[in-house]
């Protein structure tokens, strides 16, 4: 009994240990860029467009780590960003109205951000 | 060997419910998704007979390259699809119906609050020009030519109307979606008139033997054709016109004689 609860005890410790992401691997479906022109991550978007993102979170030595993200938008009316069903590393970002937002993707505790811009619609 | 069973009907539940089975990472359900997300195959679905995306009767087809700027659509993926992301330019009109009130690209998705399913983007461009098409025969530009036949005797005296549409395009690309407001004529107006049928379509039906022109406008875009309507010409020999059977066919006789009265090289 004392042996499985030491090993249960070094488990735990061993999950609470596992390292932070070094970095997050953003990829957009299709030819969207995600790349600005300071090597943040930016990019544009149509007023009623959407795009698909994949947020991959990389260890120090940029191998994808098994680590869910989460996602939020600094200006909701702007943009709105849903995960995709199912999985906890897409999401999908709907364009709502012109204006800017920051996209921050978390997970444990490392964050980072995507700067999108929504032009006004051309009619 | 309960637990397999169990395990079977559990995977056989999953994948009549979800459509497929996901995992974070995969091509979601694979064969038959088109959806960004690959979880959903979205099909585009005629709002009328004249839109060029649906042929005949059909009134489902797969995604089109580009819909006409004010041009009423709609889309089904087995589940309501939202235009939420388009409000200031789209307006629901029945569930998964559109209208395409500016050009660009916008995104429709499927919602599973308060998660998306998947999404699907739609080109949408202004329309530079028109033609005009019969039947299925394909647009041309500038004149065109049709034959149609008008049978002897007292059962064919009717020609009857020949299903025609207007379709936009820009760039060498048909633009689909139903478009409304056309304004349609022919000359001499003694020789046919151009209705518009329940089904959103048009059809123009023609009153006499002769030749004449059709023309269509809508927004500036013009698209004009010939046609010609032969008073001897019977496609199917015999004497169906002197038996009771020729009734019958007096009905086939409203029909366009499309292959053979189309001009396709001159028109060109």
């Amino acid at each position: 009994m004392k042996r499985i609860a030491l090993l249960a005890i070094g488990l735990l410790a061993l999950v609470g240990c596992k390292p932070s992401p070094e970095r997050f691997s953003l990829t957009a479906h299709g030819d969207q860029e995600l790349a600005g022109e300071s090597g943040a991550h930016a990019t544009s978007l149509g007023e009623g467009n959407l795009v698909l993102i994949r947020a991959e979170p990389l260890d120090g030595g940029h191998d994808p780590m098994d680590l869910c993200v989460t996602a939020v938008s600094s200006n909701p009316s702007a943009v709105e960003v849903r995960r995709v069903r199912g999985q906890c590393r897409s999401f999908i970002v709907m364009a709502r109205t012109s204006g800017t937002a920051t996209l921050t993707f978390e997970a444990r505790e490392h964050r980072e951000a995507l700067s999108v811009t929504v032009p006004p619609l051309a009619e | 060997m309960d637990f397999l069973i169990r395990l079977s009907v559990f995977t056989a539940a999953a994948v009549a419910l979800g459509g497929c089975l996901e995992y974070d990472g995969g091509d979601g359900c694979g064969g038959g998704a088109n959806g960004i997300a690959g979880n959903l195959e979205f099909q585009y679905r005629c709002t009328s007979s004249n839109d060029p995306q649906c042929e005949g009767s059909l009134r489902s087809a797969s995604m089109p390259a580009a819909v006409a700027q004010g041009a009423h659509f709609g889309l089904s993926a087995g589940a309501p699809v939202s235009a939420k992301a388009i409000e200031t330019v789209g307006t629901g009109l029945d569930r998964n119906e559109f209208v395409a009130r500016a050009s660009g690209t916008f995104g429709f998705v499927v919602l599973a609050e308060p998660e998306a399913v998947d999404g699907i983007r739609i080109t949408v461009t202004r329309p530079v020009s028109l033609a005009i098409e019969v039947s299925r025969m394909p647009a041309r530009e500038g004149s065109l030519t049709w034959s149609v036949w008008q049978g002897p005797g007292p059962q064919r005296t009717s020609i009857g109307t020949v299903p025609i549409r207007a379709v936009a395009s820009a760039n060498g690309v048909r633009l689909a979606g139903t478009l409304n407001d056309f304004e349609w004529g022919v000359e001499p107006p003694d020789l046919g008139v151009v209705h518009a049928r329940e089904d959103g379509g048009f059809e123009l039906q023609i009153m006499r033997a002769g030749s004449g022109r059709i023309h269509v406008s809508r927004g500036g875009l013009v698209a004009e054709a010939s046609f010609e309507v032969r008073e001897d010409e019977v496609p199917d020999a015999g004497g169906d016109a002197d038996t009771s059977e020729g009734g019958a066919d007096a009905g086939d006789g409203g029909d366009l004689d499309a292959g053979d009265g189309l001009d396709a090289g001159g028109d060109q």
